[in-house]
């Protein structure tokens, strides 16, 4: 039985291949057996599972290779998934470098047991003391502040304050804001449980939620689009997506940028909040050495200098960047809570959203 | 494996984060949000699809050929691409829409209003590029199944309107609604379009359960109700599809397409046909192409041919490992009509019908336990991890229905008195195989290979978390650029090479379909 059954697939498939013409069957095969073999696996090569999905990462990983000759391999899907496939995988994981968009991941990454300190003279020169883990499991790269996009238009900046302000009767019907479901509005909400406690978190969730002019839906950019439509006149959004229309090929995205204005908010107070990306040396790296040099090229002045011009994230010395677009929209005060916390509140925050049926 | 552990976590006593699903009324959303989906979907793709497979079917019109064959390539647009393509319906339409509501009723009045209008973009753009499996199951239900019927019906004096009720939906039913579970089951584990327009499924939900609850328990107990509605959708097709057995008049193959009788009709058909297309596909194309014009000089052409080589790659070899085990299945249950079988090949579903990342965590952990099991891990992680061998298996696991559904509906058509004068004749069973069943079965074969070629090429979650390093495809290119990056201009190039490259496959194979009919 099942010999005929791997008899059936055989002939199946030689009768499809033998109906093809010959240079495509002869391709045909060679694509199928190169697919088979995998990748020769020399030492100088490093293996990144990255929750970044941009093609200026893939630049810079081309310029490492073109410094070190160490060779860049890389899966690229979303933090929680590669999380659950090094796991999986166990000590036979490719992987050397986990790198994520946010700190809650990597503290939850190293919660999972699947990281390991890397300790460097010069990661420790390079990344501020907040900006990474106590025992350097994890070092961040870029820096992201999120803020209050207001509409040029119908809000003056003096009407403005801080996140806690957005409570207010007076945003009755005036606020956009994403899903509770993305990962910055819950270490937005961490930030405020770690500063205000859980009771005063849940009550500016709710009434937040409550000032909304619609449900959230969409991302950061879809809430920008709304307060220049009109629909809304102060959104919760992080600065590169400004960067990202102001940008854009399409005439459409620029007209929005130049409606809006960037307001960073508690200036008075704790900062605005900020997270980052960074990244981790997987416990089971095979290769240890090249995965620290990854992370000291990333957090280095080369890469640090392109992130502003590329992706329009902060590097990690905030109040250094040459990026015009970026000290276009003023110097700001970054609310420096341990980074850490925002993983350690992030479960916080989760129940929140749901209790204030922040959906 | 994976649906045993479901099951069990069912019975288990519920975790806190679930009393919270229940108590704040989560789950009462979800169910209705998931619910509205398909039922608007479902309603809008069967008429779309049956609509445009009976125009094209019995009327002769201008452009019918043409119609026939572009109606299915709407497939070829991934319904993440075609919430992007239809994001201008967002800002164009309802934005200005939402604010003469608010002026005239109110801001509460806009919220729900912008609710409403969501829930119906998103049903229309889910139908729109979803309508064709119905379209495709039609064509070949009324031209294989029924075609000598519909002829006869027509030749007693019925109209044509009244033959596609009283004989041409009935007898193709079984291939219809074979078409039209695919539509459900894609709208169950759709779950980038609903978060892009804020509506909140089932599958919404165990994502949020599992990566912001951290919650497995609840996630799985999530999965279990979706799995319940996926139930209730298969059983539902067996009772439609029922014991009916209605068996084709192979000899009496032949061109339905008739002169109407009225201009009326040829110009209802040729309307019908042209308003659906250009909704289906011109306009979200355009659309692309629009984007593409402001993104072209930022992207080198060389950096294109990467992802294509991925893509088409992955598509054709994973296509035919599929299509061969799906052959083998669908075989198999018609030898052993038992309801082992049966139930076997109808368990094969729910690796469609669950939302992808569900099915990602699922392989994950067949991966630790098979490693587990043999001695030589480091061998079997390598094969799973550094070739496309694990993609290729989860293609498998999420694709088998596509695959089969077609063959299983093309089997019922071959009448058993065939088997049973093979095998008197002597031959063995894989020998009636080779003989009989094989090639009678090229339509729906090459029909599967469409949907599968199409459907790999779309596929996203399984390629992003199990492809080998440095992997791209067009999809994952497209995904990146679009979703993560929001560079939609730079996007739309890999998404217009992928629609084009699923337009190409419909072609192929359509002629391929054509040969054989003239063999």
């Amino acid at each position: 039985m099942s010999l005929n059954n791997v008899e059936t697939i055989f002939s199946t498939l030689s009768t499809c291949i033998y109906s093809m013409n010959p240079m495509f069957r002869i391709s045909f095969i060679a694509i199928i057996v190169s697919f088979l073999l995998p990748s020769s696996g020399g030492a100088k090569e490093v293996t990144v599972y990255s929750h970044r999905h941009y093609e200026a990462d893939d630049a810079l990983y081309a310029k490492f290779t073109k410094q070190t000759g160490i060779k860049v391999n890389i899966v690229k899907a979303s933090a929680d998934a590669l999380l659950e496939r090094i796991k999986a995988e166990g000590n036979n994981s490719p992987a050397d470098v986990l790198i994520t968009a946010d700190a809650g991941r990597l503290v939850r990454a190293r919660a999972a047991g699947v990281l390991q300190p890397a300790t460097s003279a010069k990661l420790a020169a390079q990344v501020p003391q907040n900006m990474r883990d106590a025992d350097n499991h994890w070092h961040a790269f870029t820096v992201r502040a999120r803020v209050l996009i207001y509409s040029k238009e119908r809000v003056k900046p003096s009407d403005l304050s801080s996140y806690e302000d957005l409570a207010g009767a007076k945003w009755k019907g005036r606020v956009v804001a994403r899903s509770s479901t993305n990962i910055y509005n819950q270490s937005l909400l961490a930030s405020i449980v770690a500063a205000a406690g859980p009771d005063q978190a849940t009550a500016w969730a709710t009434a937040v939620r409550g000032n909304m002019a619609r449900a959230p839906e969409g991302s950061d950019r879809d809430q920008i689009r709304a307060v220049a439509a009109g629909i809304a006149d102060v959104a919760i959004a992080n600065t590169y997506y400004v960067g990202l229309l102001a940008n854009s090929p399409d005439p459409k995205d620029r007209e929005v940028a130049g409606k809006i204005g960037v307001f960073f908010p508690n200036q008075n107070g704790r900062g605005a909040h900020v997270n980052i990306s960074g990244g981790g040396v997987v416990k089971s790296a095979p290769n240890r050495n090249n995965a620290i040099k990854l992370l000291e090229f990333l957090t280095g002045s080369q890469a640090q200098a392109s992130f502003p011009e590329t992706t329009y994230e902060y590097p990690l010395d905030i109040s250094g960047t040459q990026s015009k677009l970026l000290k276009s929209w003023g110097a700001f005060k970054a609310d420096n809570l341990p980074l850490q916390t925002l993983g350690e509140k992030n479960a916080d925050a989760v129940k929140i959203f749901a209790r204030a049926r922040w959906k | 494996m994976p649906l045993a552990v479901v099951v069990a976590t069912l019975f288990d006593s519920p975790s806190e984060a679930w009393r919270e699903v229940v108590g704040y009324g989560v789950l009462g959303g979800y169910v209705k949000g998931t619910m509205i989906m398909l039922l608007g979907t479902g309603l809008l793709a069967s008429i779309f699809g049956i609509g445009a497979a009976w125009a094209v079917t019995v009327w002769e019109f201008p452009g019918r050929r043409f119609f026939s064959l572009a109606l299915m390539f709407p497939m070829a647009i991934p319904t993440y691409v075609a919430a992007y393509a239809y994001d201008f319906a967002k800002y164009e339409l309802r934005d200005p829409m939402m604010l003469w509501v608010r002026e005239k009723f109110g801001a509460g009045a806009m919220m729900d209003a912008n609710i409403v209008f969501n829930h119906a973009l998103a049903v229309l753009v889910l139908a729109l590029v979803l309508y064709p499996y119905v379209y495709i199951a039609a064509r070949i239900g009324f031209s294989e199944i029924s075609g000598a019927y519909i002829e006869n019906s027509r030749l007693l004096g019925r109209s044509l309107w009244r033959s596609l009720f009283s004989v041409g939906l009935p007898l193709a039913r079984p291939a219809i609604i074979g078409g039209l579970l695919l539509v459900l089951l894609e709208v169950m584990n759709e779950y980038g379009a609903m978060l892009h327009y804020g509506i909140e499924t089932l599958t919404i939900g165990i994502f949020n359960q599992w990566y912001d609850w951290e919650d497995t328990d609840s996630a799985i107990r999530l999965a279990g109700v979706a799995m319940l509605v996926v139930f209730a959708i298969i059983i539902a097709e067996m009772v439609l599809r029922g014991r009916s057995r209605f068996h084709a008049h192979h000899g009496l193959r032949r061109n339905l397409a008739e002169k109407p009788k009225t201009l009326l009709g040829a110009a209802l058909a040729c309307g019908f046909c042209s308003i659906l297309l250009f909704f289906a596909f011109l306009l979200p194309l355009w659309e692309l192409l629009k984007l593409a014009w402001h993104g072209v000089e930022k992207v080198q052409v060389g950096e294109l041919m990467r992802p294509v080589f991925g893509s088409l790659s992955m598509a054709l070899l994973a296509g035919l490992v599929i299509l061969a085990a799906a052959l083998f299945l669908a075989y198999a249950a018609r030898l052993f009509p038992g309801l082992t079988m049966r139930l076997l090949s109808k368990m094969c579903m729910l690796g469609y019908a669950l939302p992808g990342a569900v099915v990602v965590i699922a392989m994950l952990s067949a991966t630790a336990f098979i490693s587990g099991l043999v001695s030589v891990d480091s061998l079997t992680t390598t094969l799973f991890t550094a070739t496309p061998i694990g993609l290729v298996m989860a293609y498998a696991v999420r694709f088998m229905t596509p695959a089969l559904a077609p063959l299983e509906a093309g089997m019922t058509g071959i009448r058993h008195s065939m088997d049973e004068a093979s095998r008197i004749l002597g031959r063995s069973s894989w020998g009636s195989f080779f003989r009989i069943h094989l090639p009678l079965l090229s339509m729906p074969l090459l029909g599967a290979l469409i949907v599968l070629f199409v459907d790999i090429l779309k596929e996203l979650p399984l390629t992003l978390v199990l492809s080998p390093p440095n992997v791209e495809t067009l999809a994952t290119q497209t995904f990146g650029l679009m979703h993560k990056e929001e560079r939609f201009a730079e996007g739309s190039l890999p998404a217009l090479i992928l629609v084009l490259s699923g337009c190409v496959g419909v072609i192929i194979l359509h002629r391929l379909i054509r040969r054989s009919h003239q063999a």
